[in-house]
């Protein structure tokens, strides 16, 4: 007895011991960002690293924001991580005041759990020097992708990437293809020509599911590939519209129209090889682009046009964004909503496209040359959000339902009609469980 | 006090039993008496480390197994429910055998394997250049040898291209068909010097004269094996097992580095349980934030190891040869 | 099964032999492939894989030093790891002498208790360990991380200590109590020197989990003066989204987070066998 009464007593010592060191050390750390009630200051934590285009585009920007405006900023250039590493503190007190991402990051991480402030304010600031509201240079059919179940937005957009048919201009103009038809001829006449007509990295998840995602929201339109998601019974899985979409996605795969090894590559090898011209086109975000710029042949003009509609289905554009938010629970969230108005600015936001090669989501801005098709068929087709929003709205489903048979069909491994079966069968076990 | 080297190495040598106090009958031995003084304060401080930063977040994740929990926000109580919702979710059972496969199969693999390099190493020129090599891949990061596997197996990489130079047709090694088959390879590759090493560290105490003795007696190799090796390492041999049982469930890094891309989480023929508990929380281009589905999964896998390593031992329970 | 299969042991043992040296090849290959890379460009590796570099291009290593912070995480990731697994087996070492020195239901409990730490996923315990880290302030500092590598590579070196000290003989234990030697001075002055080998291994097997831990890093800290090796290859891998990959660079990072174990390996690695031989034989 004494003997555990003496370990006891020697743990809790030593417990005791542990949390004198732990709070010693804490008092001695430098604390966590807006302890100072003042907004002269914020933190930023960036989805870029430091030598990122992007990064020292927003660099460029703090240091001119800090010296007209004397709010400091202390940034850290997280990368990609950034929102996983924000998470934890979100609840209490959020270790940074402004953050970004991809709307389906910030939309998940911040709005979705309820974690977002409510941006309508930052809307509403003067972008500094242009007597215009940020509301005013951001277009609205943008904003409403971006806000919460109650409207509230919960983004402000710096980039706009889309998805597209990317091919190289110089080596292939290509006409936008009206129908399905036209688009098997361009694939057809690639052929002829020796060149394999389609690049796909299967092994990656997100880009694996881009030819079934997308052919069906042709087939179907957004709204309809929505309701294909939330269909708690799997009914609407039966519209012979649906097999049909997928059927020519099939028709693709079993046609041998992608480029030989897509299906045991390692990403980035194929969208590398297509910018070698040694396939004709990929379907693939506008970041190809970027991505690929070091690898292209010389000469390469990218160009990109969008896959036609199916049956008479939409021919709306996919538009996805990067751009920042603010935590519910940041301390400076003011001085942060300023420095994302004073972003905006054109002579500022400007750098995104003319250094860091993307379209912003100003229309006075002009897009780099490498996404001009795009940028252009942002501005003359209707939009929808990238992806139907599943991300967003139905992002287990997506993940869980959807993505592993979509990229299966793709892979070659299951029949379009096993796959709206399999889809099906899915969505129904997926509602069944989410209580 | 000061002990003599001589002394030492005389007591090392004549001790051949195993240690521990001896038991005393009804009282006890000074000397147990004195380690009895030494149990709290030793103790102490790696125990309230422990229960602080280890298992006082385990007691709250298996709390938060049983609610609905984003990570944030309080969790709030669903009873058994994503116990039920795990075994409908055709993306868990997928995790759930990979993670078995990688458990069993790749467990037999690498121990076939360290079982015959050991018996190889033995009496092999060279022996302890090789032990040291082939321990090589296990102090390097996982993901650095991800990185290296998929150079090796893309359909442009290191093999292809010198099937291709010979004038062979590019295998499709990472398909959807292999890929896992191949991250099972790694695994082997990855961890067989390491187990090896244990493996050898249990023969290597085995008194060489007990093999001459066998020798002499005319004993052949297999017999050998049957009634020496086997047996004097068999204590090891279990401690090998349980320490893959254990470190095979929490296989992550590798299959994220090597399947993951752009952001996203790996094609799902690849997913295990540890990938799994990321893909449900933090992973991918969307992610989910389903930490009690999470930590409901992991404890899923506590139990398996658990009971695996019960059975285990259990399995590998033998009268200890002592000598 | 047999007892008359000792010819066939004759023809096995070559076919065995050379698997064995088939085997050490690829390994030495592995390595070699990543140095060599390290020096090529983006597009000789991706090219001409098998090839020696046209001319080594240094430019890569430089590019990864500074540019990609790989040089400043060096430095947190040296300290770190040394202390950590100096005070991991510090403190694991009394414990498991303490465990394994005793009999009955604590102690057994206890050894259990420590190895079930073990089986637990860390994924899982992240989470709560963040909030546990920010009542005390310890987020995005490496002392917090510290902490936690020291909690956490506790339960494998109490087990492989423990395992250690059973198999030490205890006559010189005996012959020091009736002396009249204190316990603990028994173990700091006797054992202690005698586990030596045991420590060691310990010491370089934590080292070497830590030199290449990920998932915690990538959790609890968070500003990039505070980054690990580990963190700064994920980054850089991350890059890759959106922005392209420098292949050439990446094997730098890559050679740079491995030539230190790979030196400290050639330096000690003999010590892991052999303490291993003692900590797991019992």
């Amino acid at each position: 007895m004494t003997r555990t009464g003496r370990l006891r007593r020697s743990i809790s010592f030593a417990a005791l011991g542990l949390s004198a060191l732990l709070a010693v050390s804490a008092c001695g750390s430098p604390s966590g960002p807006g302890d100072s009630a003042a907004s002269g200051e914020f933190t930023y934590w960036s989805m870029w690293q430091e030598k990122e285009p992007q990064a020292q585009v927003i660099k460029a920007a703090i240091d001119s924001f800090t010296k007209d405006t004397g709010i400091k900023v202390d940034v850290q250039w997280h990368g990609r991580e950034v929102m996983k590493k924000l998470t934890p503190s979100l609840r209490t007190k959020a270790a940074a005041d402004l953050v970004d991402q991809s709307m389906n990051q910030l939309g998940n991480g911040l709005s979705n759990t309820g974690q977002s402030a409510d941006l309508t304010s930052v809307y509403n600031l003067e972008v500094p020097g242009e007597g215009k509201k940020v509301s005013d240079v951001i277009p609205s059919k943008y904003v409403d992708y971006l806000k919460d179940k109650e409207g509230k937005p919960f983004m402000v957009p710096y980039e706009v990437t889309g998805e597209g048919l990317w091919f190289n201009a110089k080596q292939l103009p290509t006409e936008q293809p009206q129908t399905w038809d036209d688009l098997v001829k361009l694939l057809d006449a690639a052929k002829a020509k020796g060149v394999s007509p389609l690049a796909l990295d299967a092994d990656n998840t997100g880009v694996a599911k881009y030819w079934p995602l997308l052919t069906l929201i042709r087939a179907v339109g957004p709204e309809g590939m929505q309701k294909l998601a939330s269909d708690r019974t799997g009914a609407a899985w039966d519209d012979p519209n649906v097999l049909d979409a997928v059927t020519r996605v099939e028709k693709l795969v079993k046609g041998g129209y992608f480029a030989p090894g897509y299906n045991s590559g390692q990403y980035p090898a194929q969208q590398n090889l297509w910018a070698q011209n040694k396939a004709a086109y990929i379907l693939q975000g506008s970041w190809v682009t970027s991505e690929t710029k070091t690898y292209a042949a010389q000469g390469f003009e990218y160009s990109s046009v969008q896959l036609p509609p199916i049956n008479g289905g939409t021919d709306a554009v996919g538009v996805n964004f990067f751009g920042f938010g603010i935590p519910k629970t940041a301390a400076n969230g003011e001085a942060a909503g300023k420095f994302i108005a004073y972003f905006l600015n054109k002579s500022r936001l400007e750098g995104i496209s003319t250094k860091a090669d993307n379209i912003t989501p100003r229309a006075d801005i002009p897009a780099p040359a490498a996404l001009e098709s795009l940028s252009k068929s942002f501005q003359e087709k209707a939009v929808y959000p990238s992806g139907a929003a599943l991300g967003l709205k139905f992002g287990g489903w997506e993940s869980t339902a959807f993505q592993p048979v979509a990229q299966s069909l793709v892979q070659g491994k299951t029949s379009a009609a096993d796959f709206v079966s399999q889809v099906k069968a899915k969505s129904i076990e997926f509602w069944k469980t989410q209580g | 006090m000061a002990l003599t080297l001589d002394q030492r190495s005389a007591s090392r040598r004549e001790s051949r039993r195993p240690a521990g106090p001896r038991p005393v009958r009804g009282g006890q031995s000074p000397l147990a008496r004195r380690q009895r003084r030494i149990f709290g304060p030793f103790l102490a401080i790696p125990l309230a480390l422990y229960l602080v930063l280890f298992i006082g977040p385990t007691l709250y994740s298996i709390y938060a197994a049983f609610t609905n929990w984003d990570g944030i926000n309080t969790p709030t109580w669903r009873g058994t429910d994503n116990f039920t919702a795990l075994f409908d979710d055709p993306l868990f059972i997928e995790s759930f055998w990979n993670t078995l496969l990688i458990l069993v199969v790749v467990g037999i693999g690498i121990f076939v394997l360290a079982f015959s390099f050991m018996l190889l190493l033995r009496d092999m020129k060279g022996k302890g250049f090789v032990r040291g090599v082939i321990f090589l891949p296990h102090i390097v990061s996982p993901i650095v040898l991800a990185i290296f596997w998929g150079f090796l197996l893309r359909h442009d990489g290191l093999l292809n291209a010198l099937i291709v130079k010979f004038g062979g047709e590019p295998v499709a090694w990472i398909g959807p068909d292999s890929a896992f088959l191949m991250i099972m390879i790694a695994m082997v590759w990855i961890s067989t010097g390491f187990y090896v090493a244990i493996l050898m560290a249990g023969v290597d105490r085995i008194p060489g004269y007990f093999y001459e003795d066998a020798s002499l007696a005319g004993a052949s190799a297999w017999q050998k094996l049957r009634h020496i090796t086997l047996p004097l390492s068999w204590d090891v041999i279990g401690v090998a097992a349980v320490l893959w049982t254990i470190s095979s469930v929490k296989v992550f890094e590798f299959i994220y580095a090597f399947g993951a891309s752009q952001g996203q989480m790996p094609p799902a023929y690849e997913w295990n349980a540890a990938v799994f508990v990321y893909g449900v929380t933090f992973g991918g281009a969307t992610p989910q934030y389903r930490f009690g589905y999470a930590c409901a999964s992991a404890l899923v896998m506590l139990l398996l190891v658990t009971g695996m390593v019960a059975l285990l031992r259990r399995a590998m329970r033998r009268d200890a040869v002592q000598f | 099964m047999s007892t008359h299969t000792t010819p066939r042991t004759g023809v096995l043992r070559p076919i065995g032999t050379t698997a064995v040296w088939l085997f050490v090849s690829f390994c030495l290959f592995a390595f070699l492939f990543m140095l060599i890379s390290s020096v090529k460009s983006s597009s000789e590796i991706l090219n001409t894989p098998w090839s020696l570099p046209a001319a080594p291009d240094f430019g890569n290593w430089s590019r990864a030093w500074v540019d990609s912070g790989f040089g400043a995480a060096a430095t947190n990731t040296l300290v770190l790891v040394v202390t950590a697994s100096v005070v991991v087996v510090g403190v694991s070492a009394p414990a498991a002498y303490a465990l394994s020195r005793r009999r009955g239901g604590l102690s057994a409990g206890l050894t259990m208790f420590f190895a079930l730490g073990l089986g637990i996923p860390l994924q899982i315990i992240v989470l709560p360990l963040y909030s546990v880290l920010a009542e005390f302030g310890l987020i995005d500092s490496l002392f917090g991380l510290f902490l936690v590598y020291v909690a956490t590579h506790l339960p494998f070196t109490v087990f492989l200590l423990t395992g250690f000290f059973r198999s030490l003989p205890n006559e010189l234990e005996e012959a020091a109590a009736l002396d009249g030697v204190s316990a603990s001075g028994t173990f700091f002055r006797i054992m202690l020197p005698l586990a030596q080998g045991g420590l060691v291994t310990a010491l370089l097997l934590n080292a070497i989990g830590l030199w290449n831990e990920t998932l915690l890093g990538l959790m609890f800290i968070q500003s990039n003066e505070n980054y690990t090796l580990s963190l700064a290859l994920i980054g850089f891998i991350q890059q890759q989204q959106y922005n392209g990959a420098d292949y050439g660079a990446l094997f730098a990072g890559v050679s740079i987070t491995i030539l230190p174990m790979l030196l400290l390996y050639l330096w000690l690695g003999r010590r892991i066998t052999e303490g291993l031989t003692a900590g797991l034989g019992k």
